[in-house]
């Protein structure tokens, strides 16, 4: 368990030294975790990958003033704060509005693709400016399925909201629950049950490897290779059972809460079932080395891959993309190595990671997390004594004792990058506001430049499909 | 490179299950607890299209949980082209119309004219607890309860998310009238 560190709190009155000193922080290192717009002012949380440490900057609302765009501060991960709920809160306003950008000349055709997409797909709009085959600009535009999580988790109680956020992202079920779960207890300063810690691990990886194999399936079908689509998906398959047959859900929802973990089954998972997960998952393993053997030597998909959609250096800059978006692109950020939580410190991870920053970076990245995944769980599964689900924390039974109003924040490695959550209850114990950061989130804003750089339309599905970002953790 | 693969294959006993035309006990048993998920029973009369059905997907405000088991469905655990279903980029070539997620108000009129789009005749498979009441979201400014006034719904299959067996399920009785039962 990594040891809680105190966060140095900077508060600021005037929102242009607040801004300042944001991206003074930043240009040091600093990791932007999550913004948190309280009803008394507007929070930056920050990271420091080297030294470890922890800050806040916070601006404080005494009167209505008008805040500079992140953006034109030169901070491109924050560009979706700007959807922050600026009607609930009457003191918040940006400076400026956002400027749309639009592509002239002869020969510039639009080519608008959604809201509704071929197969099976989430709702976003992308509008190609074309050139022939090249593709000039594009624009994502998102917002068609907003759910305002965020708003609606507002007076409910610890486990209420704990469903909604398990909702944000369903293929990051247990990244969400993990991180929620997280904040809660450090808010309430409420101890995590003993096997807890190796079980959430357990279900973090096997999350993580649900989502590479459907992100590997995906890639593979958009160079028209469906065996190894169909070999990605049945493995894909496979796991969710053992997620079934371990915990009762194939998603994993509902197993991590705050306090510990739960099993949808009357019997929690025992030594044989664990026994049985392991053998079933080796036998997959199998094929998964496999696929990935035969896709390294089949260069009509490598050559689709490389070079395609490559993140501009002066866009990774700006934005700083995480997770195997990331890693793909030089940035090695691993919050499970950076800033161990559960056991992850005990256990062996050496995170890949590129500088191409490319398609097949991207491919490369993914395809070798899935490996260390497996051998995690392997790892885990070698000790069932471990993974135990008895004497759990009732989650009713201490959020129901009133106290004293109280806040926790917490980052993990979901199965996209850095996702961060700050949680903050009231005195009855129902949740003030919950403020969330999720890796797609801030990841999106790399695949307009990406796409954009030199590529054809006939790239654009490969490239697409080698982010698969999520577009519900964009919405919220 | 793959022949290796398919002469495997040939040997090897099928990795389809039979659910829900023949009795599978693993997938049946998921089919009954993920999330209560089960077909609402309803009599309807049968398609003039016989097994070979054209499904468009619409996404209209969903968390990526029933997308992920949609892609399921063409996978070799489900197979559903065997009983001639798959996806269609084009909502003129769909039979079936299958929505998925919350109703939210940006993506109402998009749902509209997805459906006209659509040849006589049509039908509309609702998946999930979301599309069919809101579920967890019904509280939600941007969020409508349900298709009520937008199009006209055939068959529900409730579940958060609904396993594919259940949208296997589903789609039978959008397309026959009822939910095959299990023999061998």
């Amino acid at each position: 368990m990594a040891t809680a560190t105190a966060t140095a709190v900077q508060v600021l009155e005037r929102a242009e030294a607040w801004a300042e000193a944001w991206a003074k922080a930043r240009e040091r290192g600093w990791e932007t975790l999550l913004l948190d717009a309280a009803s008394d002012g507007l929070s930056i949380f920050l990271f420091h990958p080297e030294s470890h440490h922890h800050q806040e900057i916070r601006l404080s609302a005494k009167e209505p003033q008008a805040i500079p765009l992140p953006m034109d501060m030169n901070i491109g991960e924050a560009t979706w704060a700007l959807g922050l709920a600026v009607d609930q809160l009457p003191w918040l306003s940006w400076a400026e509005t956002y400027r749309h950008r639009r592509v002239l000349g002869k020969g510039i055709f639009v080519y608008p693709l959604g809201p509704v997409h071929a197969d099976v797909a989430e709702s976003v709009l992308y509008r190609l400016s074309v050139m022939g085959d090249d593709i000039v600009r594009l624009t994502v535009e998102n917002g068609f399925k907003p759910r305002n999580i965020r708003q609606l988790c507002q007076g409910k109680t610890v486990n209420d909201a704990l469903a909604l956020v398990e909702r944000m992202t369903t293929t990051s079920t247990v990244a969400h629950a993990l991180a929620y779960s997280l904040a809660v207890e450090q808010a309430l300063d409420w101890p995590t049950a003993k096997g807890a810690s190796w079980v959430r691990m357990l279900l973090a990886e096997l999350e993580r490897m649900v989502s590479h194999t459907g992100d590997l399936a995906l890639l593979a079908a958009s160079t028209g290779l469906p065996v190894p689509q169909m070999e990605y998906l049945a493995c894909k398959e496979a796991i969710l059972r053992v997620n079934f047959n371990l915990f009762g859900h194939r998603y994993l929802r509902g197993v991590v809460q705050p306090g510990g973990v739960t099993s949808h089954h009357i019997r929690p998972p025992d030594a044989k079932d664990y026994r049985l997960a392991r053998q079933r998952l080796s036998e997959e393993w199998e094929r998964i080395r496999s696929v990935r053997q035969d896709l390294d030597r089949t260069p009509s998909f490598l050559d689709r891959l490389d070079g395609a959609g490559t993140i501009p250096l002066h866009t990774r800059e700006f934005v700083r993309p995480v997770g195997p978006v990331g890693r793909a692109a030089g940035r090695p950020l691993d919050v499970r190595r950076m800033h161990p939580y559960l056991n992850y410190s005990d256990v062996p991870l050496e995170t890949p990671c590129l500088a191409t920053g490319d398609s097949r970076g991207r491919y490369t990245v993914k395809a070798t997390e899935l490996e260390q995944s497996f051998s995690l769980i392997m790892a885990l599964l070698e000790r069932p004594e471990r993974l135990n689900l008895a004497d759990q924390t009732d989650v009713r039974e201490v959020a129901s004792a009133a106290g004293p109003a109280c806040a926790g924040t917490a980052f993990i490695e979901a199965p996209r990058g850095l996702m961060a959550y700050r949680v903050a209850l009231s005195q009855d114990r129902t949740i003030a506001r919950v403020a969330i950061a999720t890796p797609s989130q801030r990841n999106w804003y790399v695949v307009a430049p990406a796409v954009a750089n030199h590529n054809i339309l006939q790239d654009f599905p490969i490239i697409d499909a080698s982010f698969n970002l999520s577009v519900a953790g964009w919405d919220g | 490179m793959y022949y290796w693969h398919w002469i495997q294959n040939l040997l090897s006993k099928p990795q389809t299950t039979g659910y829900p035309t023949k009795s599978d006990p693993e997938v049946a048993l998921m089919a009954k607890e993920v999330g209560a998920s089960r077909v609402e029973p309803r009599t309807l009369e049968r398609l003039s299209i016989r097994r070979s059905c054209a499904i468009r997907h619409l996404d209209a405000g969903s968390c990526n949980g029933c997308e992920s088991e949609l892609s399921l469905l063409p996978s070799p655990a489900y197979d559903f082209s065997r009983y001639g279903f798959g996806y269609t980029a084009v909502p003129k070539h769909a039979d079936l119309l299958v929505i998925t997620g919350v109703i939210t108000r940006p993506m109402a009129s998009v749902i509209e004219q997805t459906y006209a789009q659509m040849g006589v005749p049509k039908r509309v498979v609702v998946i999930g607890e979301c599309a069919i009441s809101g579920g967890w979201f019904r509280e939600s400014p941007d969020v409508l309860a349900s298709l009520e006034g937008i199009v006209a719904v055939t068959a529900k299959v409730e579940g958060c998310p609904p396993a594919p067996p259940d949208i296997l399920r589903g789609l039978f009785l959008a397309l026959d009238g009822q939910v095959p039962t299990p023999n061998n």
